[in-house]
């Protein structure tokens, strides 16, 4: 659990601060360059997708692994 | 990770590839046009300064890093958002890193192949190296980067052999006065490739001999500030400065001028040798820098437990950053440059100096008296 906060929180801040580079840059509010940072790709975004899911998993079977252990 | 070590030899010739990364293939300070290599030399002299102020503050805080001691420094409250903040600025770097090398790629080799199927089997030699830890990168380095220097000699060689190079194109030396250096080097330059070497930080406990971090840094700053100015000097001579600052890979420009009896000719796999081992050298330190921080921070037990999310983080971020190579250069060198870099490679850096000596001086006169 702890390792899939730090994840989960260094993902937030590390696209908040790409997100604040897009405010800025184009000089929209929060909403429209959080959009813009997620405009449709296909193949890229299917990638990230499926990328977090595996990093989910492993994860999760890291943890698993560690309670078995215990 | 704690029992891992690296030699000072091994910190100079990191900080060599790191500094020449990804610059050595971008150009930098070309907006003093042909004076651009007097300009990279005055942000070395900075530079060493930035490195200085980076070391006084190991010197004060010895066997911690960069991480472990913002906290001592601002307290609790606003050492974790600092630390945390410092973090996530190396993440954003190494995928800064990682979309450039990739750019570089498509733009030379690759123009079918989507972007994020390279940035994705880069992400995984990254990670792959990462996961051996900073003292296997560090004996890898060793190897990579006499070839750079070996491939620099035989650009200049081969350029010398097919007659582009055109001292004339470097002349008249200030012809603008020292004004249009000034302002190539003040922040640009200064902040970006020298002021990144905040992110040695992390590195400097792993040093076998602490007490020689700051002259092995310097001299690494010294040469790799020789090596930058002596390429772009050779960029520009080649191209001239007009041509070479509206280049995006100046140096890619100029190796594909190579041609030696129209026979030997397409030599633009040394800038794309130069551009790989440079950035990926500069993107694993960035993560590696990432990983030490975060589990000591979090207290986790396994740093390798961080390879795969950090890896994921910075490969969704490299695609993610900028919809278009032109939109990410600017980010880079006009936004980027006064919100992130000079904050946290200058101001706080040099803030947390400031407090650490004044809290010294307090308490030794608390001691006295």
């Amino acid at each position: 659990m702890k390792l899939f906060g730090v994840f989960l929180l260094l993902c937030v801040v590390t696209f908040a601060i790409a997100i604040l580079m897009d405010m800025v840059a184009l000089d929209v509010p929060f909403q429209e360059a959080l959009a813009y940072f997620w405009e449709p790709r296909g193949l890229e975004k299917t990638m990230v997708i499926i990328g977090f899911l595996l990093t989910t998993g492993y994860i999760l079977i890291l943890g698993l692994r560690r309670k078995e252990k215990q | 990770m704690g029992k891992e070590q690296i030699c000072p030899r091994q910190l100079f010739m990191l900080i060599i590839s790191f500094e020449l990364g990804t610059t050595i293939v971008l150009g930098l300070g070309l907006e003093a046009k042909q004076d651009a290599w007097i300009a990279i030399l005055l942000a070395t002299m900075v530079g060493l300064l930035l490195y200085v102020m980076y070391t006084q503050l190991f010197r004060l805080f010895p066997g911690q890093t960069l991480i472990q001691f913002i906290p001592q420094v601002f307290g609790k409250v606003l050492g974790f958002p600092l630390s945390l903040l410092y973090l996530s600025f190396f993440i954003y770097l190494a995928a800064r890193d990682l979309r450039d090398l990739a750019e570089l790629i498509i733009d030379a080799f690759l123009p079918q192949t989507p972007l994020a199927v390279i940035s994705l089997f880069i992400i995984l030699v990254i990670c792959y190296a990462v996961f051996h830890g900073i003292e296997v990168v560090g004996r890898v380095n060793e190897v990579l980067l006499p070839i750079v220097l070996i491939m620099l000699v035989l650009m200049t060689i081969l350029l010398l052999a097919s007659n582009k190079i055109h001292i004339t194109n470097l002349q008249p030396v200030l012809g603008e006065g020292i004004k249009p250096i000034i302002k190539a080097t003040f922040p640009l330059a200064v902040v970006f490739p020298f002021g990144e070497a905040v992110v040695f930080g992390m590195f400097f406990p792993y040093l076998n001999q602490p007490s020689k971090a700051r002259a092995t840094g310097l001299a690494a700053f010294l040469v790799s500030g020789i090596i930058i100015s002596y390429t772009t000097a050779v960029n520009i001579a080649v191209l001239n400065a007009d041509i070479a600052s509206m280049a995006t890979f100046p140096l890619l420009a100029t190796v594909r001028l190579i041609d030696v009896g129209q026979f030997i000719q397409r030599f633009e796999i040394i800038a794309m040798f130069l551009m790989f081992i440079g950035a990926f050298i500069k993107i694993t330190l960035y993560f590696l820098g990432v990983i030490i921080g975060a589990s000591s921070m979090f207290r986790l037990p396994n740093h390798r437990s961080l390879v795969v999310p950090v890896g994921l983080i910075i490969f969704t971020s490299s695609i993610y950053i900028a919809s278009s190579f032109p939109e990410h250069l600017e980010e880079g060198l006009k936004i980027a440059v006064p919100i992130l870099l000079i904050p946290l490679e200058l101001i706080v850096p040099f803030v947390m100096l400031l407090i650490a000596y004044v809290r010294k001086w307090y308490h030794s006169k608390i001691t006295n008296t």
